[in-house]
């Protein structure tokens, strides 16, 4: 080419020779761009088709000026490409050689010149494809490299064309739909892995984000699950692919299961639901507190306490605000100890006052609340209002109080009653029957009538305590245990001597207090008086009858005899006269006596020692005629008892009986009668028992009767016996007749009571 | 009249008192027979012809007894009770004539089915009227069923 341009003129030849040089240069810069940007878009192919012009373009050129370019062109493609590309050794030996080749290439060439700068690009681009080959070589290093990078991701990768169509799965993203190799998935859609419906709304989505161009960003939604036929949740996202002058060629898809995460979600927002449904029904008030005891979350309850509607409106108070200072002050020392402690407060009743003065009590709970690391970073309480409580404890108290001064009061009363107390519980058996009854508490007066020990009975069954199969009274108290009506009774006590009168109340059913009076001394003076009634009816009747009895005579024989003298009968006179004197004696002598009755008792002798040997020898000597009119042999036993007494009366008595057991000797031959004394049942008894007629037992008690004569024949007023029952009577004792009946003789007895029984009888 | 002689049996622990009733009732001449025992065991053994009493014919069926209440031995009541309380003798009137107005006794006598109860008087006259009275009372204008 050179040649050729000297063959022209100097300059002009120059000139154009440098505008061919130039021209070539700008070619094959051309070259190099449209190449690089042909290849790089369109490959092997685009390199084959950009070479036709260029080898058109260099057959233009001549043969050694297409050599020079052809070999500046391969240094600089070797430059360009081969270092920045660090070529191997092997490598760049190809290069050189694949230059020279061109350069021979471009020489051989050169002899047909036409073919010249073709033959040098075809070298060139030998040598470029070498470079290329090289290139191409490290794209596909790193396609590998991303290829291994996304097959081994987790999450699903994809890249689609335009038209939906796969280009790109990974192995996570080929294993969801069920397959295994890239190549079977490539050119598919979705419709090939997913029924109509899901793959078409997906495809829909896809469509949307390829027309608007817009990513889809962590997008949560539900895909099926091929496999298992379940829909999972996954995190979408999907980008669309834009070629460089931004034209959309594809979209790329990154999706992740989240289905594990999205149930732990779920499970979390249950358990939120759960833990504030409790938290807000619950009737306690609970709430949480930092570090510095400042309310950070309450429920609905403490709300309400605290009388706010919006929970911000507290947030960040202490107790000191919402309670005032001094309430504040005690709750912030024991929070802090909690958390520094870590020790929980629990069930610490609480009082504080609320604005309008109440105080309002509180059971408390505390715990210290604890990060992941354990550090304790606030508090979680938990406050029951106990108002209701503590009132109710406080009225407990103020009964307890009172009871408990009841109580005092009672047991005091108890204690020291006069009456005997105790207290039971009826015992049933399984079939609800009652069948005895446990003692459960006695006073000391019960101790004292029943020589029962407190200690001793209490806590024992009855049957037990007195050793009886049906305890004492079962059937009466039984019933007031059951039916809670009270009753009482009187009984007289063996072992005791003594009568009681028993109430029985039931104070709660199943249990019953008996309480236990001694009304020995009141029977007493109800016999008495009762006694001193009959005693004063039979003196009425005395008058009304016995004194009336001898008027009767005397008038009527009056009358009798004032007839018989009219109608001058006088042979009844005498008779009838010695009738009314008799009757008028008689009245004399019942006048006597009422009269010595009535005196005993209120005229008495000064008590003194008596000796009832002497007395009874006295007393015999005065009856001497009697007795011996009567051949009675009599008998005095020298172990008779000093008594202390009236002396007189006693000889009354004595005397009174002697002439009785005397006068009443019968037919008897051997008359005996003989003073006597014995002991009954620690009881000192006088006796004086004879062999006459006897007492039939009909009349062993109206003979101390008043005027009551067993014989008509026998002299006396009826009022002996009388008398001495007055006497015995009035020095305690009894008197009472001992005799089997008629013919079988009678001894009767008396006693006095101990106090008229001297010392020396004690001694003795 | 009825021609069937008539016997009181009376019943008096006072001797005098019998005599007075005794010589009353004679000189009326209301009765043929008067029987006087002293006590309640002799009354009771009367009745029931007991003992010395066995003889019929001369100590028969009272037509009245006049009966005295206070009585050694067995009371008068008592002798009222036992009679009344007998059907073969509750038919026979019994007459109380005692000196008692104690109302007790005359509540008892007449719970004992006493058919009448009268006191003595004591005024000579009454006494003398009463027995006259009360022998033509129950033995003459009395109808009885034997």
């Amino acid at each position: 080419m050179t040649e050729r341009f000297k063959n022209e003129d100097g300059l002009r030849g120059y000139i154009l020779q440098a505008a061919l040089i130039a021209l070539a240069i700008s070619l094959i810069v051309l070259y190099v761009y449209t190449f690089s940007r042909i290849h790089q878009q369109m490959g092997e192919t685009g390199g084959i088709i950009i070479l036709v012009p260029v080898v058109l373009s260099g057959w233009a050129l001549g043969a050694r000026g297409g050599m020079l370019a052809g070999l500046i062109v391969g240094f600089i493609n070797f430059f360009l490409h081969g270092f920045a590309l660090q070529i191997g050794s092997m490598e760049f030996v190809f290069i050189v050689c694949s230059v020279i080749i061109a350069v021979l290439i471009g020489w051989v060439t050169g002899r047909f010149s036409e073919l010249r700068i073709g033959s040098l690009l075809f070298g060139v681009d030998l040598s470029a494809g070498v470079v290329r080959k090289k290139t191409r070589g490290m794209d596909e290093r790193e396609r590998n490299l991303l290829r291994t990078l996304i097959d081994n991701l987790p999450d699903k990768v994809h890249v689609k064309d335009t038209e939906g169509r796969y280009v790109i799965n990974n192995m996570a993203h080929l294993h969801s739909i069920g397959l295994s190799q890239q190549e079977d998935a490539l050119g598919k859609t979705l419709f090939d892995f997913f029924p109509e419906p899901f793959a078409k709304q997906y495809t829909t989505d896809e469509r949307k984000i390829i027309e608007i161009g817009e990513a889809l960003l962590n997008h949560e939604e539900q895909i099926l699950d091929a496999k298992t036929g379940k829909l999972n949740w996954h995190l979408t996202t999907k980008v669309p692919i834009r070629e460089n002058k931004g034209k959309i060629i594809g979209i790329v898809g990154v999706s992740r299961d989240i289905t594990e995460r999205k149930k732990t979600e779920e499970a979390l927002k249950n358990e939120k639901a759960f833990l504030d449904a409790l938290m807000d029904n619950i009737p306690d008030s609970i709430y949480f507190k930092d570090r510095q005891c400042r309310l950070l979350r309450m429920n609905r309850k403490e709300m309400q306490d605290l009388n706010v509607d919006d929970m911000s409106q507290i947030v960040g108070k202490t107790d000191a605000d919402l309670w005032g200072e001094e309430f504040g002050r005690k709750t912030f020392t024991d929070e802090q100890r909690l958390m520094e402690s870590g020790v929980p407060i629990i069930g610490l009743v609480e009082s504080r006052k609320s604005e309008d003065g109440q105080t309002s009590w509180t059971w408390t709970t505390k715990v210290p609340l604890r990060d992941d690391s354990g550090q304790i970073i606030g508090l979680v309480g938990i406050s029951r209002g106990i108002n209701d409580l503590m009132n109710a404890q406080q009225e407990r108290e103020k009964l307890l109080a009172n009871l408990s001064d009841s109580e005092h009061k009672f047991r005091t009363l108890f204690e020291n009653l006069t009456e005997g107390v105790a207290l039971h519980e009826m015992i049933y058996d399984e079939n609800g029957k009652a069948v005895d009854y446990r003692i459960l508490d006695i006073n000391p007066s019960y101790e004292k009538y029943t020589g029962l020990l407190h200690t001793k009975a209490k806590g024992l069954l009855a049957s037990a305590l007195y050793g009886t199969k049906t305890p004492p009274y079962f059937e009466e108290f039984e019933r007031v245990a059951r039916t809670g009506e009270p009753y009482t009774f009187e009984t007289y006590f063996l072992t005791l001597e003594r009568h009681f009168r028993i109430g029985v109340i039931s104070p709660k059913q199943g249990t019953f207090a008996t309480v236990f009076e001694d009304i020995t001394e009141r029977r007493q003076k109800q016999k008495e008086l009762q006694d001193k009634n009959a005693e004063l009816e039979r003196f009425t009747y005395t008058v009304s009858h016995d004194l009336k009895s001898p008027l009767i005579t005397i008038k009527g024989f009056a009358g009798a005899l004032l007839q018989d003298v009219i109608t001058g009968r006088y042979q009844r006179l005498e008779s009838d006269l010695r009738r009314i004197a008799d009757a008028a004696d008689k009245m004399g002598g019942l006048l006597g006596n009422l009269l010595e009755l009535s005196r005993i008792g209120r005229i008495m002798n000064p008590p003194s020692d008596v000796n009832l040997v002497e007395l009874t020898q006295e007393v015999v000597g005065l009856l001497a005629g009697t007795i011996s009119e009567h051949k009675v042999q009599v008998v005095i036993q020298s172990d008779l008892p000093m008594v202390f007494g009236d002396q007189r009366r006693l000889a009354q008595v004595l005397q009174n009986l002697i002439e009785n057991a005397v006068k009443f000797m019968g037919n008897q031959p051997n008359p005996h009668i003989e003073i006597g004394t014995r002991k009954d049942r620690e009881e000192r008894v006088i006796y004086v028992q004879d062999n006459g007629i006897g007492v039939d037992p009909h009349y062993h008690e109206t003979v101390f009767g008043l005027f009551n004569k067993l014989d008509i024949g026998t002299q006396g007023t009826g009022i002996g016996l009388a008398i001495v029952r007055r006497i015995v009577e009035i020095h305690g004792g009894r008197v009472w007749v001992e005799s089997q009946g008629k013919g079988f003789g009678a001894t009767f007895c008396f006693t006095l009571s101990s106090n008229h029984i001297t010392r020396k009888e004690h001694e003795q | 009249m009825i021609g069937r002689p008539m016997t009181i049996l009376l019943v008096e622990d006072n001797p005098d008192h019998a005599e007075l009733v005794k010589r009353n009732l004679e000189e009326f001449q209301v009765a043929n027979h008067i029987n006087h025992v002293e006590d309640g065991e002799a009354a009771l053994d009367y009745v029931y012809r007991r003992g010395v009493y066995f003889d019929h014919k001369k100590f028969p069926r009272p037509d009245l007894i006049l009966l005295d209440l206070r009585l050694p031995r067995i009371d008068g009541l008592e002798v009222l009770k036992q009679i009344k309380c007998d059907l073969t003798l509750q038919a026979i009137p019994v007459v109380v004539l005692t000196t008692s107005d104690a109302e007790k006794d005359l509540a008892q006598a007449y719970e004992y089915h006493a058919n009448s109860y009268v006191t003595k008087p004591v005024n000579f006259d009454n006494f003398s009227r009463l027995l006259r009275d009360l022998g033509y009372y129950w033995l003459a204008w009395n109808k009885r069923p034997w």
